[in-house]
């Protein structure tokens, strides 16, 4: 880390008179506001939104006429409606993120401006929660409209809900909500930057109702065969609030998490005490940085609430009277329990517990302040200024982390743009920390805060580096580019976690993607570019400087050093790869600012679109239509990208669906209107076909097929063998959703196509097999067979591949579309276009910026694709034709072209065909990894399809970063419950899973030619039996077992 | 969260080899346990943690031929990580002689922890129609008993590796 030079000021006369000329402004302009608007003291008012002007408005907001405003002096909440209306074809279920109404939805400050001002809500949703269960809305009205000069409020009345139905048992089990009335009242006072929460059950039975509800016998009888030992459990009923507050939230909690909440939740598990305290993270509160708004979460101190009545549960953490749980944030949505109800509730009894909800300017230092002020903490101010070093300049945007007497972070503050930050603290000892991404961290330095004093710093931070670079293409253009900065950091480090060294998550830092091989490489920053031209700062170090631009390209590197303070000039050029006459790369899977879990704005996404070679880029948002023309067309990239409106059709627990072309409509919120929850998946379909373009013409994709609670096929329980339902039994039968649009009978397949690699998933392409040797168990049962499948307790695959399930739907004639997205969320580590479609349009019509959307959706329609993450594969016949056409005779003779970039070479060449049978396994020697080509001959008994598939084993980076970290998904939840039981022999915890760490390695995949044996027209093979998996084996050797088992190292 | 301990038996015609995996549990005699192997001198930290948790590994079991324990002629351990990455774990794998007699037996007295599998690698020694399923796990049992067949081995027996 740097050593800069740092001045600790108390309070100079000259520091001190410019922040109070400061402070003295901001109250001017804050007088001037109050005068203007005619209000001669703050005031909060609720009532009914009338016209779309009311509300906030901002990149998530999504409040509508018919919801409820909530606001003061100083900020303003919406609250949804029921969403539940006369006509049960009015309501909108899942307008939101969750299924119900009546949530907190929108949250921000008050803007100067008045109506006509843009707001900057960036919250997705607040809702209570009672374990997994949420309010059912059956009313939400306005209780106080403050015209008395008090409190405002609004209250959301309702039954219970399942937030999942998979966890409708659990529920049932812990909470019975049907027994049950619940009431969540927002309470607003005039010029408080908090809404107080108050959230009450009701037993609204004559009988007592017991909390947890169900006695451990009656829960062992309920599921004791399938989680053995679950008798002996006592358990409890956490009750709390649900935040998702949104992608472009960090969040923060303070102590050995700060910002690295999801890692530091993770490492509690493995320090859990077990039940009947449920695992996660203790927190004194839970706050956010964002641009412009920030939010923060926290109770009245309780001497009995839910951490500090199950102590012993939270070994090694500290919990003080305001102490919360956070036992996961998963997919942007987070759990953080609060109160423990009584042991029972007598009939029309009430449990009520409170909690605060804060709106802040942008970062944690403004949450903490207001929290401070409800808990009533003496404080002292601590501020200061941060410039540079070498021109004294201000340094705007830079992070002040202050830290306790055991340096945990404690609280966060941002510079202005004049370099200044001030925030409140408790008396006591400190540090501090000052960050920025283009230069070196300041070293700790100590504080010391007392109450009604001013402590006063101002620092100097070591200069950047300034680095201009230069871009051409082939052609000599300026063309979209990607430029990266990669280093290499010590090799003592070798081996080692990078998050022990190389960036400090919990101040805030973002990751630096490794090279994730054994070596020291690592990516200090990454610029898209639309031009080719970058101009930046960046912290001085020795890099190589690589460009890029996509598959079709390779790479162009060269070494640099920056120096502080030193200005480094380079041109680049780009050679071409290989050439794809005819054919244009896209992407159909596409997240940026409009959906809840992602904080890229839209003219940043459209331009990593462009920067990694894509033509088309397809908006997919979480139940958002979007928009891309606007933005392409203001960053000058209308010469090189294709924007294509669409939306991802987001449902909690039934998958996710694309559809594209959409039509916009500018009188919505969501850019459209639709529902997700609770409609069977034909309704699904038939909706996104109804907002299409054209209904004819439209896309529906089937996203991540396999993943489990987000994918179609599992949660439908799809038979990879038969592309058919099967009812699941066991544990998996205890944990499925239970509404009647699950039935079997409702798996539709009315989808044009699928995606075969979403991301860097490699793991969920095929199905996973033992590895040989097996490592040592335990493993459920059956004992699996190194090399061969692994099988679940019902004899069927435990971890089917999406490409196995693909093929059996082919062979029973359901044509989908193969497709490769990205499902990208971010940008460096969640690069665009990996995976992407290669389509083909026609030849001439591949010019960029010059191919029509109606060519891109009849070439994906027509199968004219490709699945890929660099590998460019073509096939023809002797007969003609080419990837998704239908030749016709016997012996049809297949030529395979397999191209790539020499950074992702392939090795290996599979070609299938019906039934997923293998006719041809090739191993591609490496000289002719960039240029293979060869020809089969498949001998169709009767009408057949062929696939070809080519794959690498050379690590892409750093056009591709690694998977460094699992991917959170829900067995990461499953297991964290798992902790007080062994669930070891259940296939939910086999110690067999799919490897999800490993570096980026070439994958492609083509559409099929169709082959007509008697030129009547092609007809599906005969749909296979299931296939009885051999089992049974020759049983794995115990000392191989042992030799191959991996030691850990020192 | 409990500990937990995987043994597999393993006959071969002149040996047994008995493969345990064992993962310390989160109680307060495994933390305690694993907290005295960590404080060693950081050069000695990996290896007492691998002795600490093959300890906990292996006392509960004793391997016999007709009630008579045998005694292992060696035993190798490693210390890694759980397929998940999430937990520490301990391989052990130790190897007997085989002498003759008419039952091989592996007894735990943690039945409760353990679970026990076992695999005949065609040693001829078994009496394969009486003997438990192979390759299945069976938990909380006390032990594992194998009717052996009339020796054929003795001199004709060396000693594996």
């Amino acid at each position: 880390m740097g050593e800069p030079s740092v001045v600790r000021v108390r309070y100079s006369p000259a520091v001190a008179t410019s922040m109070s000329r400061e402070l003295a402004v901001g109250a001017s302009i804050l007088a001037f506001l109050v005068a203007c608007t005619g209000t001669a003291a703050p005031t909060s008012q609720a009532y009914r939104i009338g016209t779309l002007g009311e509300t906030i408005g901002g990149p998530h907001a999504i409040g509508r006429v018919g919801d409820f405003m909530l606001e003061n002096d100083q900020i303003r909440l919406v609250i949804a409606d029921t969403g539940v209306a006369a006509d049960p074809d009015d309501s909108v279920y899942g307008r939101v993120n969750t299924t119900f109404g009546g949530s907190l939805v929108d949250a921000d400050l008050r803007r100067a401006g008045g109506e006509g001002a843009r707001g900057n809500d960036q919250l997705a949703e607040l809702l209570p929660g009672f374990v997994f269960t949420v309010i059912n809305p059956t009313k939400v009205s306005v209780t106080a409209d403050g015209s008395d000069g008090g409190a405002a409020e609004v209250t959301v009345e309702g039954t219970g809900g399942d937030l999942l139905q998979m966890v409708g048992l659990l529920n049932q089990a812990l909470v019975s909500p049907a027994n049950l009335a619940f009431t969540q009242t927002y309470r607003l006072a005039p010029g408080k930057k908090y809404v107080e929460i108050e959230t009450t059950i009701k037993n609204k039975t004559t009988g007592a109702h017991p909390f947890p509800y169900l006695n451990p016998s009656d829960i062992d009888a309920l599921l004791g065969a399938e989680i053995p030992g679950i008798g002996a459990l006592q358990l409890s009923v956490p009750m709390g609030q649900l935040p998702l507050l949104g992608g472009e939230q960090d969040l923060f909690a303070p102590g050995f998490a700060g910002f690295n909440v999801q890692f530091a939740i993770e490492d509690t598990y493995a320090m859990a005490g077990g039940f009947p305290a449920f695992p996660g993270m203790v927190i004194d509160f839970l706050a956010s940085k964002g641009r412009g708004v920030s939010y923060g979460l926290t109770m009245p101190a309780s001497p009995d609430n839910y951490v500090n009545s199950y102590m012993a549960g939270y070994p090694g953490q500290d919990i003080t009277p305001y102490s919360m749980l956070l036992p996961f944030t998963y997919a942007g949505v987070a759990g953080v329990y609060m109160a423990k109800p009584p042991s029972q509730l007598m009939p029309q009894q009430e449990f009520t517990f409170t909690s605060y909800f804060v709106v802040g300017d942008g970062d944690v230092g403004s949450v903490y302040d207001t929290i401070l002020e409800l808990r009533g903490v003496a404080t002292g101010s601590f501020g200061g200024r941060v410039v540079d070093a070498q021109t004294t300049a201000p340094i705007g945007g830079a992070n002040v982390l202050i830290l306790d007497a055991d340096d945990r972070p404690l609280s966060q503050v941002e510079t202005d743009a004049n370099g200044a930050f001030a925030c409140n603290l408790p008396p006591g000892q400190y540090s501090y920390r000052v960050l920025a991404d283009d230069r070196l961290t300041t070293a700790p330095r100590e504080l010391t805060v007392r109450v009604g004093e001013q402590a006063g710093v101002f620092v100097l931070m070591e200069a950047p580096a300034t680095l201009a670079v230069s871009v051409i293409d082939e052609l000599g253009r300026h063309a979209p580019a990607k430029v990266l900065l990669v280093g290499n950091f010590a090799a003592a480090d070798e081996g080692k976690d990078p998050r022990d060294f190389l960036y400090e998550l919990n101040l805030g830092e973002a990751v630096r993607p490794t090279a994730f091989d054994g070596g020291t490489r690592f990516t200090e920053r990454a610029w898209f570019t639309v031009d080719g031209r970058v101009s930046a700062t960046v912290r001085p170090g020795r890099y190589k400087l690589v460009v890029s631009r996509g598959p079709e390209y390779e790479t162009t590197s060269k070494d640099i050093e920056l120096t502080s303070g030193s200005f480094v000039a380079e041109q680049l050029t780009l050679e071409r790869a290989y050439e794809t006459p005819g054919w244009i790369a896209i992407d159909t899977h596409i997240h940026s600012q409009p959906s809840t879990d992602s904080g890229v704005p839209i003219v940043d996404r459209v331009i990593s679109c462009a920067a990694e070679g894509l033509d088309v880029a397809v908006a997919t948002d979480h139940n958002y239509i979007t928009d891309y023309a606007p933005a392409i067309a203001a960053s000058g990239l209308d010469p090189w990208l294709l924007g294509i409106s669409g939306v991802e059709l987001t449902t909690f627990e039934m998958g996710h669906f694309n559809g594209f072309p959409l039509k916009i409509d500018p009188g919505s919120t969501r850019g459209g209107e639709f529902r997700w929850a609770g409609l069977p998946p034909a309704d699904l379909f038939a909706q996104l076909r109804q907002l299409a373009i054209d209904p004819q013409a439209a896309v529906i994709q089937v996203n991540h097929p396999r993943q489990q609670v987000l994918g179609y096929f599992a949660q439908f329980f799809i038979d990879s063998e038969t592309a058919q339902p099967y009812i699941p039994t066991g544990i998996l039968g205890l944990f499925a959703p239970y509404g009647d649009e699950f039935a079997a009978e409702n798996f539709s397949y009315d989808f044009d196509a699928v995606e075969l690699m979403t991301g860097r998933r490699i793991e969920d392409v095929h199905t996973v097999r033992a590895p040989n040797p097996l490592p040592p168990g335990p493993f459920p049962d059956p004992q699996p067979v190194p090399g061969e499948i692994v099988l679940g307790s019902d004899g069927r695959p435990q971890f089917p591949g999406v490409v196995e399930t693909w093929f059996a739907l082919l062979d029973r004639g359901h044509t989908a579309t193969g497709m490769g997205t990205s499902d990208t969320h971010h940008l460096l580590g969640h690069e665009p276009g990996y995976a992407r479609t290669l389509v083909f349009v026609g030849e001439g019509n591949d010019l960029p910026g010059a191919v029509r959307r109606e060519q891109v959706i009849a070439g994906i329609r027509e199968h004219h694709a490709i699945t890929t993450n660099a590998p460019f594969i073509t096939m023809t016949t002797n007969k003609g034709g080419m990837i998704g056409d239908t030749v016709e005779g016997t012996n049809v003779e297949v030529t395979v072209r397999v191209q790539a970039p020499s950074w992702a070479k392939v090795d290996k060449l599979i070609i299938y065909s019906n039934g997923g049978e293998i006719l041809v396994e090739r191993a591609i020697p490496s000289d002719q990894g960039t240029d293979y080509e060869t020809t089969v001959t498949v001998p169709a008994a009767g009408d057949a399809w062929v696939v070809a598939e080519a794959t690498g084993t050379q690590n892409m980076y750093p056009v591709l970063s690694a998977t460094e970290f699992p991917p959170l998904d829900a067995t990461v939840i499953i297991n964290a419950l798992s902790v007080g039981l062994d669930l070891s022999t259940l296939p939910l915890a086999s110690s067999l899973k799919p490897i999800r760490t490993h570096p980026s390695t070439p994958y492609a995949i083509t559409n099929p030619i169709w082959i007509d044996r008697d030129g009547n027209g092609w007809t599906p093979p005969q749909p296979r039996l299931p296939k009885v998996i051999p089992h049974g084996g020759p049983l794995p050797d115990v000392r191989a077992q042992f030799d191959a088992f991996h030691e850990v190292g020192p | 969260m409990p500990p937990v301990r995987t043994v597999v038996i393993q006959v071969e015609a002149c040996e047994v080899a008995l493969l345990v995996g064992y993962r310390a549990g989160n109680g307060e005699a495994e933390q305690t346990l694993l907290a005295r192997a960590t404080s060693q001198p950081k050069s000695r930290g990996l290896a007492a943690l691998r002795d600490a948790l093959a300890q906990r590994a292996l006392g509960p079991l004793t391997l016999s031929v007709d009630g008579a324990p045998l005694v292992p002629t060696s035993v190798q351990a490693k210390v890694g990580l759980e397929a998940d990455g999430a937990r520490a774990m301990v391989a052990v794998l130790v190897t007997y002689s085989l002498p003759p007699g008419s039952s091989l037996s592996l007894t735990t007295t943690d039945a409760r922890s353990t679970r026990i599998s076992w695999a005949d690698r065609d040693s001829g020694r078994v009496e394969i129609a009486t003997a438990p399923t192979q390759g299945r796990w069976f938990a909380g049992v006390a032990s594992m008993l194998l009717n052996l067949r009339p020796s054929s081995g003795g001199s004709a027996c060396g000693v594996h590796h």
